[in-house]
């Protein structure tokens, strides 16, 4: 019985190799082409699905706060930033050095006044 | 669109147009060619390089995929040790010249890989055999070999259709001829009574 699986495996990933070889070829040889891609498809989906749920498990244990943080406004404030850049008209050159400034100033503020304890995680940190 | 593609289920026939082909005693319509590998049809492709044999692959390995496309087990299960053994066989019989049965494919002369596109075919029990230009690349002493063995499986109780357009090569291996001009049969002969000439003035008159 044992022996029959691994054989029965090896058929399977012969005939997957078989596909990848020339579809043309395993095609006129007689292979079923068409099913093994569809479960290919479908089972590189599934162990998709599965790792998702493995991540999911592994992320639902944090506390995100997304709902009470203030990113919503900083992604608004900033996009006001880009928008307002665009409507003054200035050119690439100028505007990366304004971003990267206020950025900048964001990032010294926020360390000014949520100094990081490193007890209690922080927004981003997974 | 050629009868031979449609035939072996690598074209669809034309469900309106495409007349009627009879396998046996009933009429066929093959959507992929694994219908008629199952129906025991195979096709012995014409540009093996195109469509012969997967060319990464050894000797062995191309041998045992045409095992594994029989579908000789509904569930996909082949012994390793019964297509080796099969592989091996094949091997021995068509006297396919190389280091040996891994070699690859891609590594041999024009002639023997023409044998392992037939091994390959013929590893699936068939009822009807489809050869396209068998010989075309092969040098002198595979053409003889070739010719022996289509003769040989015919004597065997097989059904062989050998497809050739070179003139002087149809006589060996034909017991009927079959002149077709423009998608149409013009002349049937019995291979006793036909000649170079009488085959050419069917084919261009």
């Amino acid at each position: 019985m044992q022996d029959q699986t691994a054989a029965g495996a090896a058929g399977r990933r012969k005939r997957l190799a078989i596909t990848q070889e020339g579809i043309v070829v395993a095609r006129l040889t007689g292979m079923p082409v068409r099913p093994v891609t569809v479960a290919q498809y479908v089972i590189s989906g599934l162990v998709a699905y599965l790792a998702g749920l493995v991540i999911v498990a592994s992320n639902s244990g944090l506390n995100t706060r997304l709902y009470n943080s203030t990113l919503v406004y900083d992604v608004l404030l900033v996009g006001t930033l880009f928008s307002g850049m665009t409507i003054m008209n200035l050119s690439c050159t100028t505007r990366n050095p304004i971003k990267s400034l206020v950025l900048l100033a964001a990032l010294i503020a926020e360390t000014l006044i949520n100094p990081r304890d490193g007890q209690t995680p922080q927004q981003g940190d997974i | 669109m050629k009868t031979r593609h449609v035939l072996a289920g690598a074209l669809k026939r034309n469900l309106f147009y495409g007349g009627d082909i009879r396998f046996g005693d009933r009429s066929v319509r093959y959507r992929v060619p694994r219908q008629a590998v199952r129906d025991g049809i195979v096709y012995v492709t014409e540009d093996r390089k195109l469509d012969g044999f997967f060319e990464t692959m050894s000797i062995a390995r191309n041998i045992q995929m045409g095992h594994l496309a029989m579908g000789s087990n509904p569930l996909g299960l082949v012994s390793m040790a019964e297509a080796q053994q099969l592989a091996e066989s094949w091997w021995k019989d068509l006297n396919i010249r190389a280091i040996g049965a891994d070699a690859k494919v891609l590594e041999l002369s024009g002639g023997n890989q023409q044998k392992v596109v037939i091994a390959k075919s013929l590893v699936q029990n068939p009822r009807l055999v489809i050869f396209d230009e068998p010989t075309r690349g092969g040098d002198v002493g595979s053409i003889v070999e070739i010719h022996n063995f289509i003769n040989r499986l015919a004597d065997s109780g097989i059904a062989v259709v050998v497809i050739l357009s070179c003139l002087p090569e149809i006589l060996a291996p034909s017991d009927r001829i079959l002149v077709a001009r423009q998608g149409q049969i013009v002349e049937e002969m019995r291979a006793a009574g036909a000649t170079e000439e009488r085959i050419m003035y069917a084919a261009v008159h």
